[in-house]
């Protein structure tokens, strides 16, 4: 019933009709733009939170209203897909805003040559370059070549340090200070012998299970401790995470939440 | 699409979890004090702003590359605390943004800084430049806020959010530029990164309990402490579902209730 209704008001348009629909659509979300700057702080936070409640209660609605087993919907589940672009359309909008952001800045600093001014102009002729390869030229070698050819190779290169990073933050985290250190070090030791071939083998003559001597395999003692000590940890912590990402989307649900974007009660 | 008709159990434990913190929200708006444990990490939040502020080095905060969701309006919260003991003491501070999402949050966290700057007063110390988009590609993000770490030197590094492979190239570059370092994410399998690399992590629903931590604010208080509630409610079920399958057998009918 809902969906049928919703078609009856918004039924699907095409040629100067969506055009025109677009164009309306566009206009009120400048109208509402400017009417939401300049209503007064505390009744901007009113239409915030009741915008925020609204939204929140359709996911949850949605969630508990049960379901027909036949269809694995309910009459608000057809809407789910047009709700979630309503958050890609809003991103779309920004990327605009992080754009001009990023020219405004770079833009000053060839324009008053600032130091390092080389590294800015070089960002926007890539900027517009990757721009206008993408927009007119998408099908092209050119396109293909500056994505698959250098966007990913410096993609890759960047990657590629974290190699080099993390040898020097494992040198300096894995020292004996203390008893805690230690059995971290031990255990990362064991840990990587049990995962690399020269670790595997060093216990490779050791029977692979049904044996007390099993139990002294490297491979066997990593998988152990990822297991049955890693594994528990970090569940437990997933559980507290859960746990707290759903205390604060309640917050943010019910407009109890303070600080930041929240700072002030809504009356 | 799932539905609680699916795992209604699961509904019961959202519905429970749900009126436990409610409930003690209202307690904690109605006067009733809680008790939080130090957290090391948060402690060091405004000792790692008093060095910078000594030092006459920007502070730098990265919010991560995740989506507009809790992770990240938690991590503003807390920059935007930051952003007020920072503008108290005029001190530079510094926010590049980041990741598919991040024009996004670049908007977001904008407003937010210059309402933190409008707390204090120091509305005209507030520099749009401070916040910058870099990049939506993760590791052009990851090269830009390397370099910016490497030009400003700043003295303080906060990272806290949603954070993946370019962790520890933020974390690793701050220690080369000998920067007070504090992150806390969600992320599991960036944690021992964090750990290593910085000076002070905040590990799991910590995160989460920073804004009530640092605010001291009844409302948040009362959530947390009806967090450690609900997770006391999960570890009567563990050890029940324990001794269940211990007397029992995996086998039992009931077994599955306590099953994902």
């Amino acid at each position: 019933m809902i969906r049928s209704l919703i078609q009856t008001l918004f039924p699907p348009l095409s040629g100067v009709a969506l055009y025109v629909a677009l164009a309306a659509v566009a206009a009120v979300c400048v109208l509402l733009f400017f009417v939401l700057n300049a209503l007064p702080g505390r009744s901007r936070r009113s239409v915030i939170a009741t915008c925020t409640f609204v939204a929140g209660l359709f996911y949850a609605v949605e969630w508990f209203w049960p379901a027909n087993p036949a269809t694995n919907s309910n009459p608000l589940t057809f809407a789910i897909p047009t709700v979630a672009n309503v958050q890609n359309v809003l991103t779309a909008f920004t990327l605009g805003l992080g754009v001009f952001s990023l020219l405004r800045i770079h833009g000053r600093n060839v324009a008053r040559l600032r130091p390092g001014w080389e590294n800015s102009a070089v960002l926007i002729a890539g900027l517009f370059t990757m721009a206008v390869a993408g927009l007119f030229f998408e099908n092209s070698t050119f396109f293909r070549s500056l994505f698959r050819d250098v966007l990913n190779s410096f993609d890759a290169a960047m990657f590629a340090t974290l190699a080099f990073y993390i040898i020097s933050a494992a040198y300096r985290a894995f020292r004996i200070r203390s008893v805690e250190a230690t059995l971290l070090m031990l255990s990362a030791l064991v840990v990587m012998l049990g995962m690399i071939p020269i670790g595997q083998a060093l216990t490779h003559g050791l029977p692979e299970k049904g044996s007390f001597l099993s139990l002294l395999r490297l491979d066997n003692i990593s998988n152990w401790l990822l297991l049955n000590v890693n594994g528990p940890a970090q569940r437990a912590i997933n559980f507290g995470l859960g746990v707290g990402a759903l205390a604060i989307g309640l917050r943010v649900w019910l407009g109890l939440e303070r600080g930041g974007l929240f700072e002030g009660k809504v009356e | 699409m799932e539905h609680a008709s699916d795992r209604w159990e699961s509904a019961v434990l959202v519905i429970l979890w749900s009126i436990a913190i409610v409930v003690m929200v209202v307690r904690a708006q109605r006067g009733r004090d809680y008790f939080i444990r130090r957290i090391p990490g948060l402690n060091a939040i405004d000792e790692a702003v008093g060095r910078a502020t000594e030092m006459g080095r920007p502070i730098l905060m990265i919010p991560g590359i995740g989506n507009i969701w809790v992770i990240i309006v938690q991590a503003l919260t807390i920059f935007s605390y930051i952003a007020k003991t920072a503008a108290q003491f005029g001190n530079r501070i510094l926010v590049p943004v980041g990741g598919e999402y991040g024009p996004a949050v670049y908007t977001v966290a904008q407003e937010m800084i210059r309402d933190s700057y409008d707390a204090v007063g120091k509305r005209e110390a507030f520099d749009t430049d401070s916040i910058r988009f870099i990049s939506d590609r993760q590791f052009a993000f990851a090269s830009g806020v390397a370099g910016m770490i490497f030009r400003e030197q700043p003295a303080a590094v906060f990272m806290f959010g949603e954070f993946f492979a370019e962790s520890l190239i933020f974390a690793e570059t701050g220690q080369r530029v000998g920067a007070i370092q504090v992150a806390g994410t969600t992320q599991i399998t960036q944690i021992p990164f964090l750990i290593a690399a910085c000076d002070y992590a905040i590990i799991g629903d910590e995160f989460y309990a920073a804004s009530a931590y640092i605010s001291r604010e009844p409302t948040l208080l009362g959530s947390l402490v009806a967090q450690d509630v609900c997770k006391g409610i999960v570890l009567l079920l563990v050890v029940l579902g324990t001794l269940v399958v211990t007397l029992w057998g995996p086998e039992a009918e009931f077994i599955k209730w306590f099953t994902v």
